[in-house]
């Protein structure tokens, strides 16, 4: 089954291809929330937000597939769209339900309050520099080796890289301490 | 910093599990009793998970854009373009669909309508106007609330005789583009007895003073509807009032594919990997008369087609690292499909191309593919059908490749794309017109690069005339202050000596091999002109008086603090009983000269680093080491004045010595210009014609496609 193949692909760290096969539930999202007072940027947000965290949910080692994943992916984006409507506006749509049984919609509020503060964490981020951001996600996201990032970055040794991945670190540390 | 660093790297570790088992307990203990550390190390953690997250997000980024690009490349190949040829109307978009279950779930069966006027009255209610004025009289493009684009081009509208109507127009426009509104606007989807699936409907109605006026049925306005679902097969239905008040769809007809027409020098007719080897050289591409000029100067080298190829110019045979046919088994070969020559593009890409098939986005992508076929005449094609549908020269032009070429050319033709309207006499003027103007542009190609060469060739005389000049004035110089110190020299051995000094001519050796002398003095003479030429000290005695005549030859060293960076350098002493100055020779870096006792010199020291002059100057130095002299930067102007402070004979030839300099500065600077067009002439002429410039590999795979394609 397809839905398994991308599971299987998020676990195995080849998430760039689970991506794109999973952009074909995108055109549903998109008419939904179009239809519900969005614009073509809200969907496209929306609809990476539903990846991200369906993504994590994917990587944890007793991760089930209990449902269709572009099911669950559509009732993600129903239930972000929604709360971003409460937001902004203060007063849910009334005929606009999440369809999501209320332990899920429990389980999301936890995620969703976690990602408010990454999404806070993100535009903080961006200011350490992109060398910073480069050798860091080369390390931390990509997982590289010390000296495959120095040779990528055009940094002496292996030694120096290291060193500045600390004093980058520091640097975000000194950054997101600050907000 | 350091404590903060093992910090983050002992957190670090923690994080990653590399602490031992001490480790680990002493450092869990200490995130217990200390409580901001136990934050610091929280605040890590989640610091490396956003870094993580942030992968994440660019991942899913790059996936959407990958996705976007196949949607929106699929998406081209509707166009949707159809011409509204009847006005007061409902026109459907449709797509014929003759089997029931393709219905998709969101196409609901519209309830008739038994009162039958209400249709159009209920639709009529039910769909908002949009209402655009105009002048029938100017080119417009509307854009209305749904996204439909209609270009209405000028002088559409026409009166009962015919006549086109200027001045205000009226347009209305009713629209109904998604299911919801088809159902509000309570309109039908069938023609006949088959159900149709819609895409959208649009009404349209033109009036002038409240009169409904008529579209010119030569003329039409293109109209563009956004979809987002592709539907091959789409078709324009008009709508038919029925007794009992239905509508019925009918006249299926195949839509006609217009291309609309851009500003042709919005477009991009530049060969392949033109613009991106120029940058990458670090030119600038948005100077488009350099990009443009740079490009055409190409058109003189080869012939235009079907012509063997005639090596024109000698500058293809520069230093590269490529080829070309110069033989003539070679040029047997059709040399057309060799290379295509700019002066083919630079007869189309100008206004006079506006509004033709060549002015569109689609023929910029086919001259793409067609820079890659080599081929001059798949260009001609194009240009010699410019009435035709682009897929029609689209398979033509299939026929005259093979490979990958050929299947672009396929994918084209599949694209069903159209044309551009034009009358016959334009067309034919604009072939003319093509002809000719390559013909020009070569011409102009060819005088552009004689006039350069030739201009080269003259300055490079003068230059060199210059240099003769130069030299001689120079050893002239030289000799005179040989002679100058010569005579000074002798006066004082003789006085040292007590003794009158005959006068008489003594050649110095340098110049003629041979002294004259006389008798008994020969000695002194000999061994003064000996100390001058060798500049080394005189110690002389008289052999019948005993008498001493010594003058003394001291050693003098100059070196320039960070000589390295002075691409010249010359270090000048002036002798204050001589006429002229004296350059000091440089070997290893340090600049040497023997001094004379009897004078005093001043020190001169002139660097340049490209065209800034540096300075230093001395009066008085002493037979000495001057160590790691420093220049100062100095104007052109100060140092005119410096020098200028020298006595008046010195002041000349010094000023002759810096006009002198300043001269090889510039010729330096003109070479280096030479070189550097070459340069760049060299590596874009292969982008150029990427086919006429072969290593052994395009002869070998020349070879296996034409096996291939037979």
């Amino acid at each position: 089954m397809e839905d398994q193949q991308i599971v299987k692909l998020i676990q195995l760290g080849k998430q760039d291809k689970a991506f794109l096969k999973l952009y074909k539930s995108y055109p549903k999202v998109h008419k939904l929330i179009v239809s519900k007072g969005g614009s073509n940027e809200d969907a496209k947000d929306v609809f990476q937000e539903a990846l991200i965290i369906f993504y994590e949910k994917a990587r944890q080692k007793d991760f089930q597939l209990t449902a269709a994943i572009s099911t669950y992916l559509y009732s993600v984006c129903r239930f972000l769209w929604k709360d971003q409507l409460v937001k902004k506006k203060g007063n849910p749509t009334a005929e606009f339900s999440s369809e999501l049984s209320s332990s899920d919609e429990a389980e999301l509020q936890e995620v969703l309050k976690k990602e408010e503060q990454f999404i806070k964490m993100e535009t903080v981020l961006n200011q350490i520099g992109e060398k910073c951001l480069e050798l860091l996600q080369l390390f931390y996201y990509k997982g590289l080796r010390m000296k495959e990032i120095a040779s990528k970055l055009g940094l002496k040794s292996e030694k120096i890289a290291k060193n500045q991945k600390y004093k980058c670190l520091e640097r975000a540390k000194q950054k997101v301490q600050s907000i | 910093m350091r404590n903060e660093l093992e910090k983050i790297e002992l957190i670090e570790k923690y994080l990653r599990n590399e602490l031992s088992k001490e480790e680990k307990l002493a450092f869990e203990q200490r995130m217990e009793t200390d409580k901001d550390f136990f934050k610091e190390v929280e605040l890590q953690k989640d610091i490396v998970k956003a870094i993580e997250r942030l992968g994440v997000k660019n991942a899913i980024n790059k996936a959407y854009r990958k996705y976007k690009l196949g949607k929106a490349g699929f998406n081209f190949g509707i166009g949707s373009l159809i011409i509204v040829g009847i006005v007061s109307a409902f026109i459907w978009y449709n797509n014929l669909n003759t089997n029931n279950e393709e219905i998709s779930k969101e196409q609901e069966l519209l309830q008739l309508n038994e009162h039958g006027e209400n249709i159009w009255a209920d639709a009529d209610r039910n769909l908002p106007s949009q209402k655009f004025v105009l002048n029938g009289g100017n080119d417009t493009v509307i854009e209305t609330n749904g996204g439909m684009v209609m270009y209405v081009p000028a002088n559409c509208f026409v009166d009962e005789k015919g006549n086109p109507i200027k001045g205000e127009v009226e347009i209305e426009v009713k629209e109904a583009l998604n299911t919801a509104e088809i159902i509000k606007a309570g309109l039908e989807s069938k023609s006949g007895d088959r159900l149709l699936e819609s895409a959208g409907m649009f009404y349209v109605n033109a009036r002038k003073n409240g009169k409904t006026i008529h579209i010119d049925p030569d003329n039409g306005i293109y109209t563009e509807i956004p979809a987002d679902d592709i539907k091959p097969g789409m078709q324009l239905f008009e709508g038919e009032r029925k007794e009992d008040g239905s509508i019925d769809w009918v006249n299926p007809k195949a839509l006609d594919n217009f291309l609309i027409p851009v500003d042709i020098y919005s477009l991009n007719f530049y060969p392949p990997g033109y613009e991106n080897t120029l940058e990458e050289l670090c030119y600038d591409v948005k100077d488009k008369s350099f990009t443009d000029s740079l490009y055409y100067s190409f058109s003189h080298l080869y012939s235009l087609n079907n012509e063997p190829i005639q090596i024109v110019d000698t500058e293809v045979n520069f230093e590269s690292d490529s080829v070309a046919y110069t033989s003539e088994y070679d040029a047997i070969i059709d040399s057309s499909r060799l290379y295509i020559n700019p002066a083919k593009i630079k007869s189309i890409w100008s206004k006079e191309f506006n509004n033709t098939l060549l002015a569109t986005r689609e023929f910029e992508k086919r001259l793409k593919v067609i820079f890659g076929t080599c081929n001059g005449l798949i260009l001609d094609l194009y240009i010699n059908n410019l009435d035709k549908n682009m897929y029609e020269i689209d398979a033509i032009a299939a026929t005259m490749c093979f490979g990958e070429n050929r299947k672009s050319f396929l994918d084209f033709a599949a694209l069903k794309e159209g044309k551009v309207k034009i009358d016959e006499s334009r067309s034919r003027m604009l072939m003319e017109h093509y002809q000719q103007k390559q013909l020009m542009v070569i011409e102009a190609a060819r005088s552009a690069w004689k006039k350069y060469n030739e201009e080269n060739q003259r300055l490079n005389d003068i230059a060199n005339n210059k240099r003769n000049e130069q030299w001689s004035k120079d050893f002239a110089r030289v000799t005179q202050n040989f002679n100058e110190e010569l005579e000074i020299n002798l006066d004082e051995a003789y006085r040292q000596l007590g003794k009158e000094r005959p006068r008489r001519v003594v050649m110095p050796p340098a110049r003629y091999g041979v002294l004259v002398i006389n008798n008994g003095w020969k000695n002194v003479d000999v061994y003064v002109v000996e100390s001058t030429v060798n500049r080394t000290t005189l110690d002389y005695t008289d052999p019948d008086t005993g008498k001493k005549a010594v003058i003394k030859y001291e050693a003098l060293s100059v070196s320039i603090l960070d000589r390295k960076k002075y691409d010249r350098l010359y270090i000048y002493i002036l002798p204050d009983k001589v006429n002229s100055f004296m350059r000091l020779n440089e070997k290893d870096s340090v600049f040497t000269e023997n001094l004379n006792e009897l004078m005093d010199y001043s020190l001169i020291c002139l660097g340049y680093i490209a065209e800034q002059p540096y300075y230093f100057e001395k009066r008085s130095i002493e037979a000495t080491n001057y160590y790691d002299l420093q220049l100062d930067v100095i104007s052109d102007d100060k140092l005119n004045k410096k020098l200028g402070k020298f006595d008046s004979n010195k002041m000349d030839d010094l000023f002759n010595e810096l006009a002198y300099i300043r001269f090889e500065i510039d010729e330096e600077k003109r070479m280096t210009k030479i070189e550097n067009k070459a340069r760049l002439r060299n590596k874009i002429r292969s982008v150029i014609f990427p086919c006429l410039y072969y290593s052994k590999e395009y002869e070998y795979s020349e070879q296996s496609m034409k096996e291939a394609e037979w």
